[in-house]
């Protein structure tokens, strides 16, 4: 089984539960532990040759960027550090903010083969979800590791709360954003003789270390499917690959892949968590944070991920 | 890159636009600019296209293609009362690999009919796609669980789940004469203290229905209905909801799907079913409800034969014989037969919208029919300690009385009896409160009461002396002649002297009012239904009259603070 809802009180018992969901699904878990460095958790696992650490962070952020966080880091190897933020060729963190529990509903997808991945959507309240999570993606060229890892970021300053487009909101593969704090999408990928190299979604020009994959700003390899809706006919909209692409200089760019088994998806004509069948495929949709919505309250307009149900 | 194409353009062997012609004494179809219209073959010579460098990139597409789509894989035909037919569709969406259907199986399927495009083994073409009917009569087992399965050369099993019930239409209509009776049972469990304060719980969130009526048939119908009972007795009927009936005023071809009626008031709800009856018992469809509107009733499926004016069209509630038939043999050719159905479904009605509300509770203004006589009454809850050989003691730890008091509805019209089941509904059996005004003239206004004024004089009835402001006895409904109505709590009273009694409002009534405009001043005394089952009394359908009784009595609900004219 590579799907399970569940439900979470808070933060850490949410990891505690991802933990177990992902070892009776092949992943190893090397290390479940507290933090010293915040007050938090963190686990350790690894499924093949990809590491990642998730952590839980209950204090901290300001009133716009609310705690507790959840967050995650890649690595290569383990090492049982007595600092468990430590590791080795490390990406920085990615973090998901205001994950407060009792959380409505969680839910847990992941895979060990072909590509391995961790995907973790949360519903914090009725309607309202928050994703993060790591995997490998599906490379396209020479791209050694494709490791990423995301968050998702709702920039919760009143005036901004709910404009979907705003830059604030630092979504999860999505490169259209400038809050000053740090990036919420990071993936991995070596080449030209340098290792590692971690490039993150960027808000400053000529970073040679940026990361493109933006659905707002639309700034993929291949423009995605943003502003197309649902069919009339069929009611159903198209899902779209998260293409990733890394600059390698010279105003060249290079795709490096997409996450596997996730779709951005407009939710014109779906609710927060119902089921695409396409075939023999399950998609399970949920709102980037949360679909439209009165004022005053998030909102992230009909935009969405799908997320392949595998079993 | 282009001076390398150049030269291919007009070699002969690398043209891209092969058609209009490209030469022969005319303009070069390249340098006419390319063809708006009809068929066109782009041709990019293979030395060229192998010049391609670049990844793949796979797009929305690759979720969609190159795999099986079955559609739907779910078919619930919910109640099945006559023939359904539905449409499942496989589409081989590999855009360049041929399938091979080697088999289609159809596990409990006694009662479907399938019509297949072609027999197994059955070529798929790169995206195609064929039709499978699927086809569910009403003979065959009461319970549909059947599995349509598609097996391709090389894939798993892909399976269709078929689901519903079947269900028959009772379709005799009843003798008037005596009418139909419609029984509502709610279920209340009532805990009660020795003060009579009262916690109601609703064990049911909809009322069981039953329908008792008495038939004449005769002919083949008698023997229809001997048969039908016989054959499908324990199993659930399409019972038609013999007061809802009307005749249809045009005639409707078949094969359409809009009914033109009224069904305002009447029993009919999306999703439910409809049932058309001709001039016997044998002349019948069952149909499905998609949508309402206000002058006709739109179909799922279009009906399956014609229906001219004065068809008979009722909603359906699907219901079982809730007891044996009981016949009664006229003659050799006609019987009379008493029917009793229970409802198997839950049945809602629209909740009261224009109601007055005081204190949380919805105020039953409309007035009782008299027509035969209210005896109220007071039921008090006394302990008694009685040794047989001195007086009894008798504690009355309440020191109140529970009024009760039936109300009667006589019901013309739908829109009345809307209204009266509504209220039965908002009662819910025994659980909820509302306010009861006596309605009698009970205070009678002898001084103008000025807008302002939280004080009124009344005629004395010995209020200030019996009364006590306890509950029952507190709350009025003053009701003006211009229909007007007030209601207020009675936070004091005083009697002023044998003729007149003070009393005090909890607010101004808002309005100047003179003896002459009030109509009635009656108590109210917060109420339950005393039973949780009613009984309607259906003397004609819907257009004509019904009779409703029910029985209240005071409960000491507390009530809310606010209040409301």
């Amino acid at each position: 089984m590579a799907y399970a809802t569940s439900a979470a009180n808070d933060p850490n018992e949410l990891l505690d539960k991802l933990r177990v969901f992902a070892h009776s699904n092949g992943w190893v878990v090397d290390g479940w532990r507290d933090r010293t460095v915040r007050v938090g958790k963190a686990l350790s696992v690894h499924a093949g040759s990809l590491y990642a650490t998730l952590l839980t962070e209950l204090s901290g952020g300001d009133s716009s960027r609310p705690p507790p966080f959840v967050g995650v880091f890649g690595h290569t190897g383990y090492t049982a550090n007595a600092n468990a933020d430590l590791q080795a060729e490390a990406s920085a963190p990615v973090w998901a903010n205001y994950v407060q529990g009792p959380y409505s509903a969680v839910h847990f997808f992941c895979r060990t083969a072909p590509q391995p991945y961790l995907h973790i959507v949360l519903e914090t309240q009725a309607g309202t979800f928050k994703h993060f999570g790591t995997g490998r993606l599906v490379t396209a060229g020479a791209v050694s590791t494709g490791q990423y890892v995301y968050g998702s970021q709702w920039y919760y300053d009143p005036s901004y709360i709910n404009n979907p487009d705003d830059v604030r909101h630092a979504m999860a593969f999505d490169d259209s954003w400038a809050n000053y704090v740090s990036a919420t999408t990071r993936v991995r990928a070596d080449f030209d003789g340098i290792a590692p190299r971690w490039h993150g979604v960027s808000d400053t020009g000529g970073d040679s270390r940026a990361l493109y994959c933006g659905w707002r700003r639309r700034g993929a390899p291949i423009n995605l499917l943003k502003d197309i809706g649902h069919s009339t006919l069929t009611g159903r909209a198209p899902g779209q690959p998260l293409w990733c692409s890394v600059p390698r200089g010279g105003d060249l760019n290079t795709d490096v892949g997409h996450p596997p088994d996730l779709r951005f998806i407009r939710l014109d004509s779906y609710a927060p968590g119902e089921e695409l069948v396409l075939g023999s495929d399950r998609w399970k949709m949920f709102p980037v944070h949360r679909k439209n919505g009165p004022v005053g309250t998030p909102n992230s307009g009909v935009y969405g991920y799908a997320y392949r149900i595998t079993e | 890159m282009w001076h390398g194409l150049w030269p291919l353009t007009f070699s002969g062997q690398g043209d891209y636009f092969r058609s209009p012609p490209f030469w022969g004494g005319r303009p070069s179809g390249a340098l006419a600019g390319e063809p708006t219209f009809g068929v066109r073959t782009v041709d990019v010579p293979q030395h060229i296209g192998d010049e391609r460098r670049g990844a793949l990139q796979p797009l929305f597409g690759d979720d969609f293609f190159d795999r099986i789509h079955v559609e739907p894989r779910v078919l619930n035909l919910g109640n099945v009362s006559s023939v359904q037919r539905r449409a499942v569709r496989v589409w081989n969406a590999f855009r360049s690999r041929a399938l091979t259907l080697t088999e289609v199986t159809l596990s409990g399927g006694e009662g479907i009919v399938l019509t297949a495009p072609g027999v197994p083994p059955l070529p798929f073409a790169p995206l195609s796609e064929r039709t499978w009917q699927v086809a569910v009569g009403t003979d065959g087992p009461p319970v549909i669980g059947a599995t349509l399965a598609f097996w391709f050369d090389g894939f798993p099993e892909l399976p269709v789940v078929i689901t519903g019930q079947r269900i028959v239409a009772f379709a005799f209509v009843p003798d008037w004469s005596r009418g139909v009776l419609e029984r509502l049972a709610w279920r209340t469990d009532i805990l009660t203290s020795p003060l009579q304060v009262e916690q109601r719980r609703g064990l049911r969130s909809t009322p069981r229905r039953s329908f008792e009526a008495t038939l004449i048939v005769d002919g083949r119908e008698r023997v229809l209905l001997d048969l039908a009972v016989f054959g499908w007795g324990g199993r659930t009927w399409a019972l038609p909801v013999w007061p809802d009936g009307q005749w249809l005023g045009t005639e409707h071809a078949l094969g359409i799907r809009v009914l033109a009626c009224d069904p305002t008031y009447r029993d009919f709800r999306a999703g439910g079913l409809v049932l058309l009856r001709g001039p016997s018992a044998f002349d019948t469809e069952v149909a499905e409800i998609e949508s309402i509107g206000a002058d006709r009733i739109v179909l799922r499926h279009p009906t399956t034969r014609a229906w001219p004016r004065g068809t008979r069209l009722y909603p359906v509630r699907t219901a079982r014989l809730a007891e044996a038939l009981r016949v009664t043999r006229l003659t050799d050719q006609a019987a009379s037969i008493a029917v009793r159905f229970d409802v198997v479904e839950p049945c809602d009605w629209p909740a009261l919208i224009d109601t007055p509300v005081y204190r949380g509770h919805p105020v039953l203004a409309d007035r009782p029919d008299e027509s035969e006589s209210l005896s109220s009454g007071w039921q008090r809850a006394l302990l008694s300690l009685d040794n047989e050989f001195g007086a009894p003691f008798v504690l009355d730890p309440a020191d109140w009385a529970a009024v009760t008091q039936p109300h009667r509805w006589r019901m013309h019209g739908r829109a009345e009896r809307a209204r009266v089941r509504s209220w039965l509904y908002a009662l819910r059996g025994r659980q909820r409160a509302v306010w009861r005004p006596t309605h009698a003239d009970d205070l009678v206004l002898v001084a103008t009461v000025a807008g302002t004024a939280t004080a009124a004089d009344v005629a004395n009835v010995g209020l200030a002396r019996f009364g006590g402001l306890r509950p029952g006895r507190r709350d009025l409904r003053i009701e003006l002649r211009d229909g007007r109505a007030f209601h207020r709590r009675i936070t004091a009273a005083v009697s002023l002297d044998e003729a007149v009694d003070r009393i005090t409002f909890n607010a101004a009534l808002g309005a100047e009012v003179r003896p002459r405009d009030v109509k009635r001043i009656s108590f109210m005394a917060l109420s339950r239904a005393d039973s949780d089952e009613t009984e309607i009394e259906h003397h004609t359908d819907s257009d004509g009259a019904a009779d409703v009784a029910i029985m209240l009595r005071a409960v000491r609900d507390a009530d809310a603070v606010k209040t409301s004219g």
